[in-house]
């Protein structure tokens, strides 16, 4: 991928080209983040849209200002989440498990991992709010520590410090899992 | 304290070694023999989560996004360069269009703006796209708002053959863009509301002794008429959805087979639910506008009394599908998920990530 920096100044002069290499590059990224902040596909799969129509219409109003874009684009993807919350009711919702469709050509593992990713949502549900945030950003965002930092705004020791806490709490919860499941 | 801030910056240089540059964990337990025993544990957790959330979209899904998004960004410009020439003529539109059309391959077209065509055909995408040429062509609101009742007939005969063969996620889809159309409807049906003004019915209660006492009566009169058959022709695209749509969709449910009835019955649920928020917020704005207008029009009373008496019970546990626009009105009917307090804004959590 070219320079994201210059990517991004071609998109806010209107290079449609610009803005989807960009949409490429972040599409997985930001669908996988969407996918474990709701456990749901099918509105993930429309929120993710949402998100880059979002970032399109507003991309002029992006100032580099040491915040990378990457964070940018992350935290219209939150905003995006709090308004699904928000307006979120008693509706009945569909489960993670009967929707999510897992990047693997055996089918063996695709259970497996169903399984996993159900999991680990029900695990992080767990975890502090911070917590959460910087397991979604950094694993299923696919942002590195600086990014998640940014993104998170605060200091990168501090991330540090979340991601230790956050994977200790994360082993926890999920081996008292086990542990019941064997009972 | 010194320990746990250097296992936090080992930790972090690990997991970008595994993560980012293929190395493996006994790789970085190697590097840093003296913390081993807290790496281990934390490094294997960290790798099951990585496992875990490497789920990619479906590449029928990319396909669509990556479709919509151009169209949306060509919208997008062409808003603009509207606003711009706002005084550019519509038959430019036609014109743009028929020569697409042609170019297109007519025959390619019309193969797929048919019923035929449904998710996960590869000419879905050109059924929409020539939808959206339809609704981009239609003059007024009135007309979009049929295009829309049309759009819903045709989505809704999209889920049934969807569920029919078992694609219950692609029928899923299909319901939320049900669900846009037809919050899409009520935006339509209160703007034309809001045109025919809470004053509107006055003119229909002068009477032939009265010329006098409003001059300008006939030509109140005719507005009023039209402004009246507009009105009645809403009542009849929003009660043909009520009246025709659940009860074909419970008809499925009773036949499905019992893999496929959770999604059906998900479907009826949301589409059903979407339907009656929608009209109830169309009656409310109706009724807000006649008590302010004092007027005693009961049309769209017997409008609701004959269009499969919604119950009102579902249209209070379905807030969800409101449209953007009337977010303000349940900003304090706040439902959030379990453990999502992290998304709520939080000063101490995530600072500065609000951009709103």
């Amino acid at each position: 991928m070219q320079d994201e920096q210059g990517l991004v100044r071609q998109a806010q002069q209107g290079d449609k080209d610009a803005f989807a290499e960009l949409y490429e590059a972040y599409f997985d990224k930001i669908y996988r983040y969407v996918v474990i902040k709701i456990g749901n596909k099918v509105e993930a799969e429309d929120m993710t849209q949402q998100i880059f129509l979002k970032a399109y219409q507003s991309i002029r109003s992006y100032k580099w200002k040491g915040v990378p874009f990457s964070a940018w684009l992350f935290r219209i993807a939150h905003n995006q989440i709090v308004d699904f919350f928000r307006k979120q009711s008693k509706r009945p919702t569909v489960r993670l498990e009967d929707v999510v469709v897992v990047s693997s050509d055996n089918p063996l593992r695709t259970v497996e991992s169903r399984f996993d990713i159900e999991r680990l949502r029900t695990a992080t549900l767990q975890l502090t709010s911070a917590q959460q945030e910087v397991i979604s950003l950094r694993f299923a965002g696919g942002l590195a520590i600086a990014e998640v930092a940014r993104t998170m705004g605060k200091s990168e020791g501090a991330v540090k410090a979340l991601q230790h806490s956050a994977v200790a709490a994360l082993r926890k919860v999920l081996l008292v899992g086990e542990e019941s499941e064997e009972r | 304290m010194k320990k746990d801030k250097q296992l936090n910056t080992i930790l972090e240089e690990c997991l970008e070694r595994i993560l980012v540059n293929g190395e493996t964990v006994a790789q970085c337990l190697e590097r840093y023999p003296e913390y081993a025993a807290e790496l281990e544990p934390l490094l294997q957790t960290a790798m099951i989560t990585s496992e875990a959330v490497d789920i990619q979209p479906s590449p029928e899904f990319k396909a669509r996004a990556r479709f919509e998004l151009r169209v949306e960004m060509a919208r997008a410009d062409e808003k603009k360069r509207r606003s711009v020439f706002a005084w550019q003529p519509r038959w430019a539109v036609v014109v743009v269009t028929v020569v697409v059309v042609v170019l297109l391959g007519g025959g390619t077209v019309l193969a797929a703006d048919s019923d035929n065509t449904i998710p996960g055909n590869p000419l879905y995408a050109v059924k929409l796209a020539t939808e959206n040429v339809r609704l981009a062509l239609s003059s007024s609101d009135i007309s979009k708002a049929e295009i829309y009742a049309a759009l819903v007939d045709r989505r809704v005969a999209e889920i049934e053959r969807l569920i029919d063969r078992g694609k219950t996620e692609l029928a899923q889809r299909t319901v939320n863009r049900l669900k846009r159309y037809l919050a899409t409807m009520s935006r339509l049906s209160l703007a034309i509301q809001s045109q025919i003004g809470p004053g509107a019915e006055d003119v229909e209660t002068v009477t032939p002794d009265e010329p006098s006492v409003k001059p300008a009566v006939s030509v109140q009169e005719v507005a009023a008429t039209v402004r009246a058959e507009e009105r009645a022709q809403l009542q009849v695209l929003w009660g043909r959805y009520i009246v025709n749509h659940p009860d074909e969709i419970r008809a499925m449910l009773e036949e499905a087979s019992p893999a496929v009835k959770p999604a059906l019955t998900r479907a009826i649920i949301d589409s059903v639910n979407s339907y009656v928020n929608s009209y109830q917020n169309v009656l409310q704005k109706l009724k807000e506008s006649q008590s302010s207008g004092q007027t005693d029009d009961t049309s769209d009373q017997e409008a609701d009394d004959s269009s499969g008496e919604p119950d009102t019970s579902n249209q209070q546990t379905n807030d969800s599908d409101r449209e953007p626009g009337t977010s303000n009105q349940q900003s304090g009917n706040s439902n959030q998920q379990p453990g999502d307090s992290s998304l709520t804004p939080d000063a101490s959590d995530l600072q500065s990530t609000t951009i709103k």
